[in-house]
Parts: structure tokens; sequence; C-alpha cells
């Protein structure tokens, strides 16, 4: 294993040469560079290693992007048969919602609850594979956000905060602990459907960070990284050619030089051409037997697509990419303002059948041990009813998951009030579920730092507090 | 380093070196056999001198032309400039640098070129960067009227003075209002309810980027607690803030003369009479559906901004007045698309006659341009209190209490409070020991890659001392004196031996982090250089100046694209352009291998490689050396060794022999050998 965080003791160019480059190496580059990098280079202090000892070393983080009901998935409420169709009684703090429907009537599961496996945690039956893999889930019930909005909550499920701006998770977590692949980018970002996610890229950026940190888009088709392969009409031989009398040139032009960058940036090239060979190596899902394919329900329209990306995420973690994230609903697809009903059982058909196969196939493989499978939206939906038959935001408390690394499955943590408004006990807000999954990688959220401006910056604005009782 | 103690501002504290007054100092006297050749260079020789090291040579002509060009310009010289260049250093080098630099300040390259280091400071973007990210269709006034400051080297003080109090200073100059456009480019959410946190947030940012911005000191820590290292108060925050708490945003306000405004209002007179009946019916079908509207729209907010917005306007104090505007831009949006929200009976008549209205457009008068500025919501201002410590009072405006305990005096305007006139005049007195320090600074870290204050937007205890604090000084008091002149310290800095000293190989060890010598050392060009090279050397690149933005796909300079938050130019993007969100004063300088693949790969700079070797082809008939020749001055700002020709020419016959049979062999190859030199680090990184 190669981290940017190895003790050395030479040259950069040593380093370089030794390593031949890659993602790891270039981001050592950046990390190392003195001179003529610009300042920014200078603020760069990681931490060596972990914090703690974790079993985890990679994230699969599942975003259903446009907030999932938890009040029809993972935290039943029998008294929103009783409130149906009435106001919210008095005695709920009122919130301010997107839309306005605080006053709206109340509306009640039509779900069919059970408990499962083992522990006997309540599932709906909008997700009967998950279900079944109820013995491997942490489902905290008590989640809170600030954004009441699609674009601030997104955006601090992300980034911590609600405004734009500041480094992604997956960004902290490559930043902290580098990548395990020199030929593979150490944070990778799927989406089910074209459509733009909210925010766009700059919920995987890297900030005020440098770039090296940022998540990669990566598609399951014949260029899955952007500018991956030659352009149209040139062969391979020419563009090796092209590359020799590039590097030619760069070498002639660094040995009257003395800069490192010079050497990171030949080898970046070298990389690119390697990565045009590797990186569609790990997206061939035609190398996974049809058993495989099945359990993530490849095999069938409605699951084809999220399950790709679910085996994908197995075959990049199994390179050591760092930090894998799905999006299901790219575009807030899960925003079900009214008729959650078609909305949410297309959603949860698309998504439950792939999620299950991951993890099962994560566990089948020994996997699941040291991945951390994170499941959940920028916020949950409201008791209240909108237009009928909907569900507006619910930022105050809502429902997430987290299976393997180390976490103890089959637990409930914390829980919302009697109609699932707020959240009560064990409170966790977003900076608290974000240092957990910092915690249970090995880092800790206080102790990672970026200096930029004058500030130590750290993954959960200084806030948040991780919750260890997750794998005990 | 110590954490200080909280609430209190020490002795200590005061004599920080940031805020000490500017020391008179003399360039020190210096044995230096001639090398320098102004006052920056006693002071960097003597420096020199105290640690053992010694200056580089100077740079070649070849170098040094490109660098000129490259620093002041944003682009390289032509084949022609470099032999014009060329030539004239044959009779003295600094004479012909000393010309060239009042040539290129005199260019409006110049001005696009610095106008685009401002704008990383400003947080400057196009567009809300939020959910759906909507353009700002005419952010670009403050865009052009940077460029244009900087083009007529207005004064910096008057610079400041305009962007943070136009509207107060200089009511009746059109390019001061939209200089207050500075306290306009923050993010947006159109949609957001929660209308009180939006506007303390926008408040917050406001805050913030002028600290970062003028004063060159990170503030929001002390959002929320006093500063833990620097003695900056949570009450000094909030005293900042305090100047911008009356601010009303502005997207009303026309730039246009009185004369123009009377002009054009007696035409629209005209244009209504004519077309009165049409409106009326119209308005028969908007009118109840905008009130129906209006109040849909005004029922989803909390119940306080619904109390506010059904206040009659006489009723609402100047915090209510900022609510109800902020919050009213959602109804207006609602209004924008009243056509959804018209009874199904009314709906195809409208329709019907928003065709017949169409007709009448023509004539009707073009309206008067806009731009997004600011004023004051009134003559008072609401009250600003540190959040969860309301029980310490009103915090009136004042500036750092390590500079100044009392509350600032105010002057009040006919229409609006003066505080933010107030602050600008303090932020741009002589003898503020931050603001001509941090500009000066600024300016030196962009020629040399780094500030004589390394961490330029961060004079506090967290950023670095002053590597040349005698040099700092000089050069902020010489600029004050100088009339705050932006021109003539670029002069004072190109001119000097310092500034004209070769890249040496090696950094020397005994100095590696260059902070002594001063000297310009290698660097990798900034993502807008290197876009606007290639188009320069394709032959594409149109010189046409200001107006609105285009797509970057369009062969303009990349100030002129459009900067939208969410969506950005990928070549820009790779190279480390900001993000746009809060004020960038070092961008970062990465390496990765998205570049290669964007650079290597991607069909913008695979077309304009082959512009690049049409244009060979077009003004070098004769044969390949020609071409080569050519090329190599174009990208490189120099001729190839013999050597170098000869591996270019084998480059292109191999290439030729590896071209398929539908192409031209001949363009293919070269356009291969061109896309080779745009992607090498030659090009890429300035000596």
């Amino acid at each position: 294993m190669l981290t940017p965080h190895h003790e050395f003791t030479t040259t950069r160019r040593d380093f370089l040469s030794r390593a031949g480059g890659g993602f790891g190496a270039l981001a050592l580059a950046h990390l190392m560079a003195g001179q003529g990098l610009g300042s920014a280079s200078s603020d760069v202090a990681p931490p060596r290693q972990r914090h703690f000892p974790s079993k985890a070393k990679n994230v699969i983080f599942l975003f259903m992007e446009g907030g999932p009901s938890h009040l029809d998935t993972f935290d039943p409420k029998p008294a929103l048969l009783e409130l149906a169709g009435k106001p919210i009684p008095p005695s709920f703090k009122p919130v301010i919602t997107a839309m306005g429907e605080f006053h709206s009537p109340i509306l009640p599961s039509k779900r069919a609850w059970k408990q499962h496996g083992q522990s006997g945690l309540w599932v709906s039956d909008w997700l009967p594979h998950i279900a079944e893999c109820a013995d491997d889930l942490a489902v905290i019930r008590s989640c809170w956000a600030d954004g009441i909005n699609h674009s601030s909550g997104v955006c601090q499920m992300n980034t911590s905060s609600i405004l734009a701006g500041r480094p992604s998770l997956g960004a902290w977590t490559s930043y902290g602990l580098g990548t395990e692949n020199e030929n593979l980018p150490a944070f990778v970002v799927m989406q089910d459907n074209p459509s733009s996610v909210i925010n766009g890229p700059r919920n995987w950026g890297s900030g005020f960070m440098p770039a090296v940190y940022q998540g990669t888009r990566l598609t399951a088709d014949a260029t899955p990284i952007a500018n991956l392969n030659p352009p149209a009409g040139v062969s391979d031989t020419r563009q090796r050619a092209k590359l020799d009398f590039l590097n030619a040139l760069n070498r002639a032009h660094a040995s009257t030089h003395a800069q490192s960058e010079l050497e990171a940036r030949i080898a970046s090239y070298e990389l690119a051409f390697r990565m045009q060979a590797q990186a569609p190596e790990a997206v061939d899902l035609t190398r996974e037997t049809e058993a495989t394919k099945q359990l993530y329900g490849i095999e069938e329209k409605e699951t084809a697509e999220f399950g790709r990306m679910c085996l994908l995420s197995r075959r990049l973690v199994e390179r050591g990419v760092r930090f894998v994230q799905l999006y299901s609903g790219a575009g807030s697809k899960w925003d079900a303002h009214a008729n959650i009903e078609d909305n949410h059982s297309k959603l949860c058909r698309g998504t439950d059948k792939p999620i299950a196969g991951l993890l099962k196939d994560l566990k089948s493989r020994g996997l699941l041990e040291s991945t951390l499978v994170v499941w959940g939206g920028e916020f949950g939906r409201t008791p209240m009813s909108e237009k009928g038959d909907g569900r507006d935001h619910n930022p105050t408390g809502f429902t997430m998951w987290m299976a393997g690394g180390g976490v103890r499955g089959g637990q409930v943590i914390g829980s919302t009030d009697e109609v699932g408004l707020h959240a009560v006990d064990e409170r966790m807000h977003v900076h608290d579920l974000h240092a957990t999954i910092l915690w249970l990688m090995g880092l800790d959220n206080m102790g990672l730092v970026y200096n930029y401006k004058g500030r130590p910056e750290r993954p959960t604005i200084n806030e948040g507090q991780a919750y260890t009782g997750i794998i005990g | 380093m110590a954490v200080r103690q909280t609430g209190t501002i020490t002795d200590e504290d005061r004599k920080w070196w940031a805020f000490q007054p500017l020391a008179n100092v003399e360039p020190p006297l210096v044995y230096d056999n001639g090398w320098c050749r102004n006052e920056i260079d006693r002071f960097v020789f003597q420096k020199l001198a105290d640690h053992g090291l010694q200056s580089a040579p100077m740079a070649e002509a070849g170098q040094l032309v490109r660098r000129i060009y490259h620093t002041m310009t944003g682009l390289p010289p032509t084949p022609e400039e470099l032999d014009a260049f060329q030539l004239a250093a044959q009779s003295g080098q600094p004479v012909a640098a000393a010309a060239l630099c009042d040539a290129l300040l005199a260019s409006p390259r110049y001005g696009e070129h610095w106008a685009r280091h401002w704008l990383d400071l400003v947080r400057y973007a196009e567009s809300d960067g939020y959910k759906s990210d909507d353009y700002r269709p005419n952010a670009w006034r403050y865009r052009d009227y940077v460029i244009a400051s900087l083009i007529a080297d207005k004064p910096y003080d008057r610079f400041v003075q305009e962007q943070l109090a136009g509207d107060e200073l200089f009511p009746d100059d059109l390019d001061a209002r939209t200089a207050t456009g500075f306290l306009r480019h923050g993010i947006y959410e159109y949609n957001n309810r929660d209308v009180a946190s939006q506007w303390t947030n926008m408040l917050n940012e406001v805050t913030d980027v002028t600290a970062d911005v003028f004063l060159g000191l990170g503030m929001q820590c002390a959002r929320c607690h006093d500063h833990k290292f620097d003695p900056i108060l949570q009450r000094d925050y909030y005293r900042l803030q305090a100047f911008f708490a009356p601010l009303r945003l502005r997207d009303d306000f026309k730039l246009a003369t009185p004369s123009q405004s009377a002009d054009y209002e007696a035409k629209l007179r005209t244009w209504e009479e004519s077309t009165r009946e049409l409106r009326g019916q119209i308005a028969s079908i908007e009118e109840p559906a905008k009130v129906k509207v209006a109040d849909e729209a005004i029922s989803k907010f909390p119940q306080e901004i619904q109390t506010v917005l059904r206040k009659p306007l006489a009723e609402r104090n100047p915090w209510e007045k900022q609510i109800a505007e902020l919050a009213f831009r959602q109804v207006i949006y609602e209004w924008d698309h009243l056509v959804n929200h018209l009874p199904a009976a009314d709906r195809e008549r409208y329709v019907n006659l928003q065709k017949q209205f169409a007709c009448f457009a023509n004539d009707k008068p073009a309206a008067l341009p806009g731009v997004p500025c600011v004023s004051d919501i009134g003559t008072t201002a609401p009250g600003v209190t540190i959040p969860k410590k309301a029980d310490q009072g009103e915090i009136e405006p004042g500036y750092l209490t390590v500079l100044d305990t009392e509350t600032a005096r105010i002057e009040p305007r006919p229409s609006s409070t003066g505080r933010r006139a107030a602050l600008a005049k303090w932020i741009t007195r002589p003898d503020n020991p931050l603001t001509a320090r941090v500009i000066v600074n600024r300016v030196w870290h962009y020629h040399f890659g780094r500030g004589l204050v390394a961490t330029t937007s961060d004079f506090g205890k967290l950023g670095g001392p002053p590597s040349h604090p005698e040099l700092l000084d000089w050069l902020a008091g010489r600029f004050i004196a100088d009339g705050w002149s932006l021109k003539k310290l670029h002069r004072l800095i190109l001119t000097s031996a310092t500034y004209q000293q070769a890249t040496p190989p090696q950094p020397t060890t005994a100095d590696s982090e260059n902070k002594f010598p001063c000297r310009p050392t290698t660097r990798r060009l900034d993502a807008e250089q290197i876009r606007d090279a290639i188009l320069l050397i394709s032959g594409e690149l149109k010189t046409e100046a200001g107006g609105p933005s285009v797509d970057w796909r369009e062969p303009r300079r990349s100030v002129y694209t459009k900067v939208l938050r969410n969506t950005h130019d990928p070549l820009l993007e790779a190279f480390d352009a900001p993000e746009s969100f809060s004020c960038v004063a070092e961008r970062n300088v990465t390496t990765t291998p998205t570049q290669s693949l964007l650079m290597i790969n991607h069909d913008w700079p695979v077309q304009r490689a082959r512009a690049f070797a049409n244009r060979l082809l077009r003004e070098c008939l004769s044969d390949d050396i020609g071409r080569i020749i050519l090329a190599y001055r174009l990208v490189f700002g120099r001729m190839p060794s013999d050597a170098e020709t000869g591996d270019a020419l084998g480059f292109l016959e191999r290439q030729s022999a590896l071209c398929p049979p539908d192409q031209d062999a001949r363009v293919t190859a070269l356009a291969d050998f061109c896309h080779v030199l745009l992607n090498s680090n030659e090009f890429i990184y300035l000596d």
C-alpha cells in the first residue's frame, strides 16, 4: 500500500521516479512542494496516519437525493394513523418548511411494517431486500440538518455547511488518508441518471483544498472517466508517439529547471496513459458471474442501473478506491411533494435489491468489515401532507443507516418524536454523522486540519462528535 | 502559539506589526557594484547581503520579454513583439524593459489580465450558486467596471470607496453605482423560505469578504467568538457588520443620466398610450391572479415573515423592510410565471392577448441598462446585536478595537445612513496601517508568485511575518505618495533589477523557499493565461473588449466568458480557477491527471491545435522547417535549436506515416506537433 503519509526522507524527484507517479504521488508532490507552488502548498499539514485504529478502510455513501421519507421506510409512527387528516397538535414545536406545509393535515404511512432479523429491526415493505440485511444495519433515527431546501441540504450532507465553498467529506477523507490505488482516483462519484445532482460537481469538490482531493465522476461506459480516451480517429500508436515526443520535450525542459512540479506533470501524462488501460478494467462488469449480477438485480430493468453502480462500487473498493458516492435519483428525484406512493415505490424498488446485493456481496467476500456503507438523503419528509398525498422536506428529524466498517448491526440509534417531526433522543446533527463516519475511518474530526487563510479548518467546522456507540 | 485571553485588547496586541503605522523608511545605502536600479533593489540587496546570499544574473532578453508580457497582459508576446524587444534591448535592456512596461500599461490587455486578479478577490460570479444557479444577466458590468478602472489607473483609494459606498460618496457617478456590485456577488437562494437566516448569511458574507479583501484579515472566526490568536473581538465582527446592516439590494437602478431617463420616460408614455387598451385587457386577467398568487406565495413563509409581509409599508421597521423586500422576490418570481397560475378559462384568451401584445414589442423603447447594486434601506439602520448576546446591547458601527476603540463617526446622507461611506473613508485613510500594505503586497504576490507577506489575505498571527518589512512599508508609503497609482507601482517593480533577474536553474539550498532574494521563480500559468495563450497562438483570439459574457467555447479572452458557480469551463476548472464562493487571494496550483487527460484528449485543445497547424500552413507556405521555427516562436517565445528542429522534423515524418488515409497527412502531423507543444511544460510554465 502506498499512501501520501509514508515517511519520505528522499526528494520528490526520487519518489516520483520510484513510484512512477499516480494519484497519490501527485497529491504528495503537491503536499511536499515548497517554493514556486504558491503558498497553498505550505498550508497542507495532513496527518501521517490514522488518528485511531479502525476497521473501515473505504466508504460507500448511498445518497438518496431529494430526501427519502423516514416515515415510510425505517421509522414507523403508529400515531400518524390516529392523527390522519388532522392538523399537527399544537404541542409540536413549529418548523419552517420549504413549501410552508406546517399546518397541512397529517398523512399516515400506507406501508406494512415488520420486524426483521435476529435484532427485530423495523423495516417497511418498500425495502424487502434490505430488510434481509437488518442485522447488519445501524439505523440512526435521530438525524437532523440545517438546510430546508435541497441545495443547502445536499451541500451540508456533503460538506457539513449549508453554504457552498467547503471541501466535501470524500475530499476530507482522501486528504486525511490518501489513496491505495495509484492508478484510480481516491474519491469516485456515480449517479443513476444524467440529470445534474443539485449544486452540480461542487458537491464532491475540494472547496478551498487543492483539486487533487476532489471526487471524480465515473460512468460505466467506454469512457468511464472524462477525457480518458484519445480523441476520435487518433490511434493508440499515434497517441503514444505524441506522448513520447511530449515526454522528450518535457525532460529536456526539466533538465534546466529544478522544479518538482515539472516532474509531477511529466508523471501525470504517464499516469493518464496507464489509466486509459486500467480504468476500463475496473468498470468492466463482464468479468462478474451471472450469480453476482443477479444478486444486484442487473438483469432486471428496474434495478439494472443502480445495480450496476453498486456492483461497480464493490469493484472500486476492491481496487483501493477510498470513497465512493452513489446518487440515486440524481436531480432531486426522491423529492415527493406529491404522490409519494408512486414516487417512493418506484425509487425504493430501483435501489432495494441493488443495495441489499451490495451488502450481501461485500459480506460474503469479507469486505464488509473494511467497508462502511452509509445510506440516506439530505433530509427526510414531514408527517404533514403536501398536495394531499405528498410530504414536504423535513430536516429536523430523519433517518440514515450505516453498515459494515466495524458498525454493530441490528441496532436502532436515537428516535424522533411521536409523529417523526423532530429528532429527540440521541440527536445526531450532520456534523455528528460526519464525525462518526470519519471516526469509523480512523480520523478525528477535530484532529484533521487544513490551514486556509490563517484559519485551521476542520471537516465538521469545529462542531460535531462521533457517536462511538455505533460499534459497541 | 499562545491562545489569547478573550474579551480584551492588550498592549502586546497593539504592537503587532500589521497594526503599526507605516514606518518612514529610507532605502539602505548598499555597496552593490551597480546592481541596484531602483529603491526596491537596495532593500533586496541589503537582505541578501545580511543572509550571505547573492542575486541571480539578469534574465536574457527572451526570458524577460515573455515574463513581462505574461505578467502584465496575461498573453505571450507575438513573434513581432519578440523581435521588437530584442532589437530594442540591444541598445540597453533596462531602457527597453521600461519602455515595454509603459507600452503594456497603456494597453487594454493589462486591464483585462489584472482585473481577473481582482475578480478572484471579490468572489465575482455571474450566477446565484444555489439549486437553479440562476444567471445574473447584468453582473458583467461590474467586470467591465474593474477592467476600465485599472486601464484608467483609477486611484486605489477611490476604487475602494466606489465599491463599498459608491452610492453614498459619488451619487451622480454611474460607474460608482456599478462598483457597489462588489456587495452583490454573494450567493443567493431564490426559494429559501427562511428569509431571516438567508439575510443574516448575506450580511455575514459581505462582512467576511470586506475584511478579507481590503484589510487582509480573516475575521470569520470572530463571528462566533473572539479570535483565538489575533486581537479581533467578536464585538469587532459585528461593529464591522453594522456598517452593512442597512443594506438594500437594488436591481431597479438604471445606468442612465437624468436626461436619458427623461427621454426614456417620455417615449415609454407614448408607447403606453398606444397600447392602453390591450394592456388594460391583459391587466384585467393578471391583476386578480396576481393577488391570489401573492397570497399563496406569502402563506408559504413562516408566520413571522407573513406578518411582516402583510404589514403596511409605513409600519415596517428598517429590518422588516429588508426582510419584506427579500421575501417579496419570491412573490415576484411567481408573478414572472403567472401563466401557470391563471384559471383555465382565462388562459387561452390571455395567451392570445399576449400574442397581439407582442406585435407592439418592437415599438417599445429599449429598456435602460440595469445593474445589480446597493443603497441603504433608509436613513435609519436596523439594530445589530451579537447573536445570543442581545443583553450586551446594540452594536454601533466601529472599526477594529485594536486600532480604534471609539464608535465610528457617521455623517448621515439625504437618503441613506452614511455608514458605508464612513467605512470606505476609514479604510482608505492614508494612515490606515493595513490597506496600502495589503494591496501593495498583493501586487508583489502576483508578480513574484509570493508576497512579501506570503499569506496575502492574512496579516494576523497565523499568517507569516513580512520577509522584508522595511521594503513593504516603503512600497506602501510610496504607493500612497504616488496617488495610490497601481500603474506606478507596477512600473517600479518591473523596472527593478530584482524583477529582471533570471530564474535560476537550481534554488539555492540556503534559501529554498526563496524568501530573501525576492526573485522570480518558474511558475505555472494561471488557468486563464493558458486558455488565452492557446487562442492567441492558434490565431483565433478575438480581442474585442467588454460587453455581456459569452460561452467558454467562444474565442474571447477568459475574463469575458461566463462565470457560473455550478458549471465551469472544463479547462479553467482543471487548472484551478477559483470557485467564486469566497475571496481567493492565492490560487491553488495543482498537478493532476485530470489536467493531462483534458489537455491531451478533450476536443477543445485538439481543435485549437488544428487551427494552430492551419495558421502555420497559411503563414508559412515554404517548408516544415519554417513552420517549426514559427511554432517555437509562438509557443515558447524562442527559436528552436538545430537539434530541436531535427527532432520536430522526425516527429512530423513519423506522424505522417501514422495518419489515417482519409486525412491530409501533412495537416494531421502538424496538428499533432502543435498539440504536443501546447501540452508542454515550457509552454505552461513561465520563467
